[in-house]
């Protein structure tokens, strides 16, 4: 009896053992004509999208395998350096701004020559370019505003149009307000206090004006610059007052499924990135009720358009140089790649001349056009030292929220940390 | 003589080994690159540098202070909760008793950035409807103080430790010689002598393996930090862990985040050793 069972657990593991040969000496056979591509993606919501581009590469380039490795949510930066370190990054890989470009640039390598830097929507281009070279490519555009719901906002009788600066602005939010009763509403902001990114890339609607889109420039900045400090007071001070209290419990993703999307709230500081979560709750949320006013300081008047993710090339592996590129043209370029990206990731391109009629919703339309007219405006929060949005603006905002330090001591301790914090880092 | 010894090395070379490449090494190495300014990419020697200005920093001696408090909070209500849920469940060995048991253990079983967000749930949506609905303000509004933000912490790690202390409490509660209760029983004393002189005396060693596995496990703790308050309102509940991971993969300062790292390290070390030695010292 027992004999027989141990000779069975033998046979079973013989089985794996030459199942595992096989299957190895079948890959390794067959890798000499292949070439993989691996590419690093830190945006795990659009990571199914990727995977399917991969497959259709895969089935028009028989002879090219493309593998993705998705890691996010804040692990991605440390898994990425870890590649590095083992000498073994990916082919392709997504950063995050300027200080990861940098932070790589050694490995990285010029995207100058390739066709397809053309066609990027000019007012992008410098969040990956140092010196001249330029080593990144844009995902997409993002629009930075305020969400809001449009029944809600006609409902209490308010015309969008008729919002042009921050007074008609605050009329229109104390309106709200006052009626908040009778539209269901929690209160008229949800904005999310609790996350660190969305204070982030609220505080660059008032620090991005002076660096006029040379985001290398805002890079390079050893000082925050103040100009638009008291606007942002103001605004900062109307969110306090409007939003869903005690403001640091709200998070992300309850603001944007429970109180946004459940009409709790009349607006939330988000731009076209809720889209993919809006649709699957109900695909006519954004069609119907989805609108975007921006941030009005000084003489601006549209939203802030910019991207938080731009494509790279490595030169881990020369030999795949060429496919890399290839691959990377062909994700910008061909109509299916690009009918991917944008009917079912939601990403506006970030190319220019894409023809409007085939964006899907009026909020990427609006995107859209604004990023890439004459007068698109880049936030360059993607642009501050490591750390300074979890550890230095986000707290300090935070602190100002919750009546711990006044207006004066936001701005002086924000600067300080700021100044030691590029000193730490560099940047030169 | 010889091929015993042998033997024996052939045995444990693999287990060596491992422990040599995955622990013992790279702890080296990260002593090392405590006294370079090392970003992840390149590195050059600064010698103590690091360590001088770790005492002048005053998020890490913040994160000590806060991270020591939570420990005290813990190790404190873990043991008195575990040894609760153990004289509960050891009161008779019926049905009851053993479902009470693994409903106790169940909250182990979660991974702590689960167990982070399902809280994250009970402490800011469900306590907030409570809070409006019987009109409790101190049921309003957690996470969103330091205060909310600590002991939201706190009893999260009540919650998920309790049960598997619980377990230690249990198995040296049944090894308490029947014969030394009862013939107390016979002697006339209650319920609560019994516990204070008879039972507690004997659960000596359970103590000491359950305030080192505590104490231990509440310097090291990440994840439910994480996915609870990811160090927030603004930074007041960054424990130490989190401190480091952040200075090193956010910051990218990483021979800095790896003299903290070795800090905690002595630092655990010596509370560690000293609980061991004491409570060993109690025992016999």
């Amino acid at each position: 009896m027992r004999v027989r069972k141990l000779f069975i657990l033998f046979a079973a593991l013989a089985c794996v053992i030459i199942f595992a040969i096989y299957k190895l000496r079948q890959s390794s056979s067959s890798s000499q004509s292949v070439t993989t591509i691996n590419f690093f993606n830190q945006k795990p919501e659009v990571a199914a999208g990727y995977q399917k581009l991969a497959k259709l590469y895969e089935k028009e380039h028989p002879n090219v395998k493309v593998k993705i490795t998705t890691v996010g949510n804040g692990s991605g930066a440390s898994s990425l350096q870890a590649k590095f370190v083992s000498g073994d990054a990916p082919d392709v890989v997504m950063l995050g701004g300027l200080p990861d470009v940098d932070r790589y640039r050694k490995h990285l390598i010029s995207l100058n020559s390739m066709s397809i830097q053309k066609k990027i929507v000019p007012s992008l281009k410098t969040g990956a370019e140092i010196g001249s070279t330029l080593y990144g490519i844009p995902v997409d555009i993002e629009g930075y505003g305020w969400s809001y719901n449009k029944q809600i906002f006609k409902k209490a009788g308010i015309d969008p149009n008729s919002i042009h600066n921050y007074a008609t602005f605050k009329k229109a939010v104390e309106k709200l307000n006052s009626e908040k009763k009778k539209l269901g509403l929690t209160a008229v902001f949800g904005f999310n206090g609790g996350d660190t990114t969305t204070i982030a890339s609220y505080a660059a609607q008032f620090l991005s004006q002076h660096f006029k889109n040379n985001l290398t420039k805002a890079y390079y900045s050893e000082h925050l610059n103040w100009k638009y400090s008291k606007q942002m007071r103001a605004y900062t001070n109307l969110i306090k007052k409007y939003n869903v209290q005690p403001i640091l419990s709200v998070k992300y993703d309850p603001s944007v499924q429970d109180l946004f999307f459940n009409e709790k709230v009349a607006m939330i500081p988000q731009g076209n990135w809720i889209i993919p979560t809006l649709d699957e709750a109900d695909s006519s949320f954004v069609k119907d009720k989805l609108g975007m006013l921006p941030f009005y300081v000084g003489n601006n008047k549209q939203i802030m358009t910019g991207s938080s993710w731009y494509i790279g090339i490595t030169d881990q592996h020369p030999a795949k140089e060429k496919a890399a590129k290839k691959f990377v043209t062909w994700l910008y370029t061909s109509p299916e790649s690009q009918n991917i990206t944008v009917n079912e990731m939601r990403l506006v391109p970030a190319t220019i001349n894409y023809p409007l009629s085939k964006l899907p919703d009026p909020i990427s339309k609006l995107v859209y056009v604004d990023g890439t007219s004459k007068n698109a405006f880049v936030p360059v929060h993607k642009e501050f030292p490591n750390g300074f949005t979890q550890e230095a603006i986000g707290p300090n905002m935070q602190r100002y929220f919750a009546n711990r330090i006044t207006w004066k001591e936001f701005q002086k301790l924000t600067s300080r940390q700021y100044y030691q914090l590029r000193q730490v880092q560099g940047g030169k | 003589m010889f091929t015993r010894k042998y033997n024996y090395w052939l045995f444990i070379a693999p287990t060596l080994i491992l422990l040599a490449v995955i622990i013992v090494i790279p702890f080296i190495i990260g002593i090392f690159y405590s006294f370079t300014n090392s970003n992840g990419l390149t590195a050059s020697w600064i010698g103590l540098k690091n360590y001088q200005l770790l005492l002048s920093d005053d998020n890490f001696l913040e994160s000590c202070w806060l991270t020591i408090l939570f420990s005290l909070l813990s190790v404190v209500g873990i043991n008195v909760i575990g040894l609760g849920f153990a004289l509960l469940v050891t009161r008779s060995d019926n049905y009851f008793n053993r479902l009470l048991r693994t409903i106790f253990f169940v909250p182990n079983l979660i991974g702590g950035i689960l167990l982070g967000f399902i809280w994250q749930f009970i402490f800011i949506q469900i306590f907030q409807a409570f809070g409006e609905s019987l009109d409790w303000s101190w049921l309003k509004g957690w996470l969103s103080t330091p205060a909310t933000g600590l002991w939201g912490l706190v009893i999260l790690f009540w919650w998920q430790m309790s049960g598997y202390i619980m377990l230690i409490y249990i198995s040296f509660l049944n090894n308490i010689p029947k014969n030394t209760i009862e013939s107390a029983e016979l002697d006339g004393a209650n319920n609560q002598q019994i516990f204070w002189h008879i039972k507690l005396p004997q659960l000596a060693p359970a103590f000491t393996i359950s305030l080192f596995l505590t104490l231990a496990n509440s310097f090291k703790i990440y994840e439910q930090n994480l996915a609870l308050t990811n160090g927030g309102p603004y930074r007041s509940t960054e424990l130490i862990s989190m401190n480091i991971y952040n200075t090193a993969f956010v910051n990218y300062q990483q021979g800095y985040a790896q003299a903290e790292g070795i800090v905690l390290f002595i630092f655990v070390m010596l509370v560690s050793f000293a609980q061991l030695y004491f409570s060993r010292k109690r025992e016999s």
